[in-house]
């Protein structure tokens, strides 16, 4: 089983389009955590075929995030993700990519990946938005 | 005496297609021929004529290797495209004698070898690139190995260099690789280059890369009165320009160009595995260099700049209709970029847009007539009635 993040406008029936276009490819969903933020909203699923279940989600226009990529909440202000980079330097982590996945309402979602994801974790556990899988 | 060449000839023997296989081009031909006046949301030029050169389709042409160095592979066209690479250089501001290049297969190769000279020079550098970049850089900074950081963008869809800065103060050990776009995809903005420059000399530093992705706008900023800094007086150290977007070319083609003194560095680095060529592609297109040359030729730079004037008096007057109709549209100073909210579906199973998010933009090169924007605001303005909304 794996975990797939998906970014969704926090409308009705969302979650239910999700549940039914993966079923129709045969995927099974283990768990799913659907959480709102303001009018988005974010869905965090575990499914047993990951690989099919990334290509309905992007057939049908979801924007989906693997469990291969760390996801942040941070304040959206001037430096903030340089200072996230700064903390994994820190400890010694090599950051290799950090993306804003969206901003809005004073609140940025920022995707990265670093040369050790499981240390990452811990060292910005405060700022996770989605806690990945051990 | 002198023997007049053999005009070529395709053997009597080479095989036509079956019927249906036939068929299957017409429709082909068919449906781009009704699809391509309604293309309005891509900027790709339509209004050319390339017919002079069909001759040169029947030869197996090929530019491997630098066009500057020569080739075993006489059938090339690389006279013609240094005559080409030299004028985008021109158009670019680029030191004399201080600059090299290449026809490449588009934007993305261009922007590719601007960040491999990038990574090269400074190996242990990370690239900042803002919201609005197009996706394909990601590809090529994954591609490349290179550290990045996404930067975020103004509201305008410029980057916002008041992050850039404070990210740049935290990381300034670490060379940067700026990625700026000279007019973003979707609306059309340009990142400040000299306030980048700015923001390094503030913050000392040293060590430090501008690559300019000018796709579409680098070739209309060379023709206004009062351009943003974009080329290589303002700071750029290389810059990808796009031959088939505003020059206009069936065949996806640009122009990379670099400092030269930086090329050479990586020349130098790569004799060890026994090649001085610093093109990415092994075997490169021979014809679109012959395209290019013959479009800036049979315009000159006067037919460029009528280009770029009728594409701006395109834009106001897409600006004029879709604001007749309700529509909230707007693009910024020296872009034919149109920007508006994002259209109902209905509107793109008629309209070649590409929306995104929550606006769409069409891009005004002279193929999109005054005729073919009324049209469009026309259908735009209907698809937004309640009824057409209830039944797309």
């Amino acid at each position: 089983m794996k975990q797939i993040t998906v970014l969704v406008r926090n409308e009705i029936g969302v979650a239910a389009q999700i549940t039914s276009i993966l079923a129709e490819r045969g995927v099974n969903i283990e768990a799913i955590d659907i959480e709102g933020m303001e009018d988005r909203g974010v869905v965090v699923l575990t499914v047993d075929h990951y690989d099919e279940a990334l290509r309905t989600l992007r057939d049908h226009g979801f924007k989906a995030i693997t469990q291969d990529t760390l996801l942040i909440r941070l304040e959206d202000r001037p430096g903030a993700l340089a200072e996230i980079a700064v903390r994994l330097k820190d400890a010694g982590l090599d950051l290799r990519s950090m993306h804003i996945a969206r901003r809005e309402r004073g609140v940025t979602l920022a995707s990265l990946v670093t040369s050790d994801q499981a240390r990452a974790a811990d060292v910005l556990r405060d700022v996770l938005a989605v806690e990945p899988r051990p | 005496m002198a023997v007049a060449p053999t005009p070529r000839r395709l053997p009597d023997s080479l095989p036509s297609l079956p019927p249906e296989d036939a068929a299957k081009l017409d429709a082909l031909h068919a449906g781009w021929s009704a699809l391509a006046p309604r293309n309005v949301g891509y900027p790709c030029n339509q209004a050319f004529d390339y017919s002079e050169l069909f001759r040169f389709l029947q030869f197996a042409a090929n530019n491997v290797g630098d066009p500057f160095a020569g080739s075993n592979y006489k059938l090339n066209s690389h006279e013609f495209e240094r005559e080409v690479v030299a004028e985008f250089a021109a158009m670019a501001h680029a030191p004399e004698n201080g600059w090299w290049g290449y026809v490449t297969n588009g934007g993305t190769e261009g922007n590719m070898y601007g960040l491999y000279v990038a990574r090269e020079l400074f190996p242990e550098g990370i690239c900042y690139f803002s919201e609005d970049t197009h996706y394909s850089v990601a590809k090529i900074l994954r591609l490349q190995h290179i550290r990045n950081i996404m930067i975020k963008s103004a509201p305008d869809g410029s980057m916002d260099c008041a992050d850039l800065r404070e990210t740049l103060r935290i990381h300034r050990d670490v060379p940067p690789i700026i990625f700026a776009n000279i007019g973003t995809t979707m609306k059309g903005a340009s990142d400040n280059l000299a306030e980048i420059r700015a923001i390094f000399d503030d913050l000392a530093i040293a060590d430090g890369y501008i690559h300019a992705d000018a796709a579409l706008s680098g070739m209309i900023l060379p023709f206004v009165g009062k351009p943003q800094p974009w080329n290589f007086e303002d700071g750029a150290d290389s810059i990808s320009i796009s031959g088939h977007k505003l020059p206009g070319c069936p065949l996806p083609c640009g122009v990379v160009l670099a400092r030269r003194k930086n090329v050479d560095r990586i020349a130098r680095s790569i004799e060890y595995v026994g090649a001085l060529d610093t093109t990415i592609a092994g075997s490169r297109n021979a014809i679109t260099p012959l395209m290019l040359w013959y479009r800036l030729k049979s315009l000159g730079r006067g037919g460029l700049a009528g280009i770029v004037r009728r594409s701006l008096q395109l834009a106001d007057y897409a600006i004029a209709r879709l604001k007749a109709h309700g529509i909230e549209a707007w693009r910024h100073e020296n872009s034919i970029t149109v920007v508006f909210p994002r259209p109902p579906d209905a509107l793109m199973k008629k309209w070649i847009i590409a929306p995104k998010k929550d606006i769409g933009h069409i891009i005004t090169l002279p193929h999109v007539t005054e005729a073919v924007i009324d049209a469009f605001a026309a259908d735009f303005a209907e698809a937004l009635k309640p009824q057409a909304r209830a039944n797309p």
